[in-house]
């Protein structure tokens, strides 16, 4: 039996984050991530890289999910957990701690893949907030620390993979050349802010030339270590001196390859609805360049509000939500798959 | 024992290659990969892989940690990157030794931080520049435990 109007819970594990959110009827409820104001309030510890610390965090976040939405636990229609991909050892957790759940409650449990659920981000509803989401079908570049994917969206279950990134995703290369300069991890949002003050065009380096709408960020990583290994035999401040610049040229450089292949992707298939999803989609140089795209090419461009571009339970729950009424439930035999590929 | 290649460019990485999937992955299941950013550890993994007849596409592995492939006769590979790992028990609390006892290769990058739950027997690559040069690069292949006798 299923109701027209579900309260979904989403629980997120598959990587650094423990997140679990609820939904009624599409609108959010509750999104909590692990972090040190849960661990505060219903213990638990602050994330780090382990299936263990989701097992001491899931319970808590729970809890404050639960209190957050003012729903009790037997309220729940369905459970939706993320089943890959990801760390098998997260995802673990995650799935059993679902399985737990649908069976102490007799609901249905509802597998999500993890990359689905960062599009389907864009239909997540707020109380007394505009809902404004793209139309099918849509382009989704979805842009985080594990992924770089153009996705062509004809509706909430049919998605084409256009395009990825062959080696490194766009995050990392963020990352690891943050970690070049010094800077604390993850570094994304510390070359987004110090970029702000640089000079975008002050240094030049190269723009991959991969095949079709693929993307490849291991050249400019390699590319920044020589230029900064060559500058600083010259001038050993030569980073510190300069990393406003280095910050700017660099995300410029990075942002300007993600969006060659996002434009070429729009006109190969006649789109101008454009979702930009994952943890990159935070960065502020991103979304300006977006919206200057959009004027320039009539684009109607959507990006999901911060809480709901990094790793969260809302995702899930909302893709769970359109499953379930779509009635294509899970049963207690679900198993994570690490390797899971929807695409 | 141990032994040095050198190559002068990404297209004589196959000689690396054919040299590690000759001699030493009948041997060892584990190949620790050491280098700095950039000196190639995916790329040299993502050559193997493709020699050993995985069909998937190669990415990195820092997010995720670790990425599974399969090879043609449908045992698994695993690729591990360790860089974002700051303790050494994070390694065992996502599941290192399960993917020891799995018996499957094992390439790890970044593995330093592994030290002490290394198994008796592995291979050792480090991967250096030769003379700063953007393309050519040294590779030193060592099989532990080293023979002493």
């Amino acid at each position: 039996m299923s109701k027209t109007e579900p309260i979904i819970l989403g629980i997120e594990s598959s990587c650094d984050d423990t997140s679990i959110a609820i939904l009624k009827n599409q609108t959010l409820l509750s999104n909590v991530t692990a972090s040190q104001k849960v661990h505060e309030e219903f213990g638990g510890v602050v994330p780090e890289l382990a299936s263990r610390a989701h097992q001491s965090n899931i319970v808590p976040t729970l809890n404050k999910a639960l209190k957050d939405a003012n729903v009790a636990i037997n309220e729940i229609d369905a459970i939706a957990v993320t089943k890959g991909p990801g760390l098998l050892g997260s995802l673990v957790v995650g799935v059993s701690f679902a399985k737990g759940l649908a069976m102490a409650n007799n609901i249905p449990i509802i597998g999500i893949d993890h990359m689905q659920a960062h599009i389907l981000a864009h239909f997540i509803k707020q109380p007394n907030k505009d809902f404004n989401a793209p139309k099918f079908p849509f382009l989704c570049l979805t842009v985080s620390g594990g992924h770089s994917q153009i996705i062509k969206v004809n509706n909430y279950f049919e998605m084409e993979l256009i395009g990825q990134t062959k080696d490194d995703a766009a995050g990392e290369a963020f990352d690891k050349i943050s970690k070049m300069l010094g800077l604390p991890y993850p570094g994304g949002p510390h070359i987004d802010r110090l970029a702000k003050l640089g000079d975008p065009k002050k240094y030049v380096f190269p723009i991959s030339n991969m095949p079709a709408y693929n993307y490849s960020f291991s050249g400019i990583k390699t590319a920044v270590m020589y230029f900064l290994q060559k500058q600083l035999k010259n001038d050993p401040n030569f980073i510190k001196n300069e990393i406003n610049n280095i910050c700017a040229s660099v995300q410029f450089t990075i942002i300007k390859m993600l969006l060659q292949k996002l434009k070429k992707a729009a006109r190969a298939t006649n789109t101008n609805e454009i979702a930009i999803s994952g943890g990159v989609a935070v960065n502020s140089e991103l979304r300006n360049q977006i919206r200057v795209l959009s004027a320039k090419h009539n684009w109607n461009t959507y990006f999901p509000e911060m809480q709901f571009c990094t790793d969260n339970g809302a995702m899930i729950a909302i893709a769970g939500h359109f499953k379930y009424l779509n009635k294509n439930v899970d049963t207690i035999n679900l198993v994570p798959d690490a390797r899971l590929k929807f695409f | 024992m141990s032994e040095t290649i050198n190559i002068a460019n990404t297209n004589e990485l196959s000689k690396v290659v054919n040299r590690v999937k000759q001699h030493y992955t009948p041997k060892y299941q584990v190949i620790l990969l050491k280098g700095d950013l950039g000196t190639g550890k995916t790329t040299f993994t993502k050559k193997l892989l493709e020699s050993l007849g995985v069909k998937e596409d190669v990415s990195s592995p820092t997010y995720t940690l670790v990425n599974e492939y399969k090879t043609p006769e449908n045992s698994s590979i695993f690729h591990f990157d360790l860089y974002r790992l700051n303790k050494p028990e994070e390694a065992l609390d996502m599941g290192w030794y399960d993917y020891l006892d799995s018996g499957n290769l094992c390439l790890v990058e970044w593995p330093e931080i592994l030290e002490s739950y290394l198994p008796n027997e592995f291979l050792l690559l480090e991967i250096n520049k030769i003379d700063n040069e953007e393309t050519s690069r040294q590779f030193k292949l060592s099989e532990y435990p080293k023979d002493f006798s």
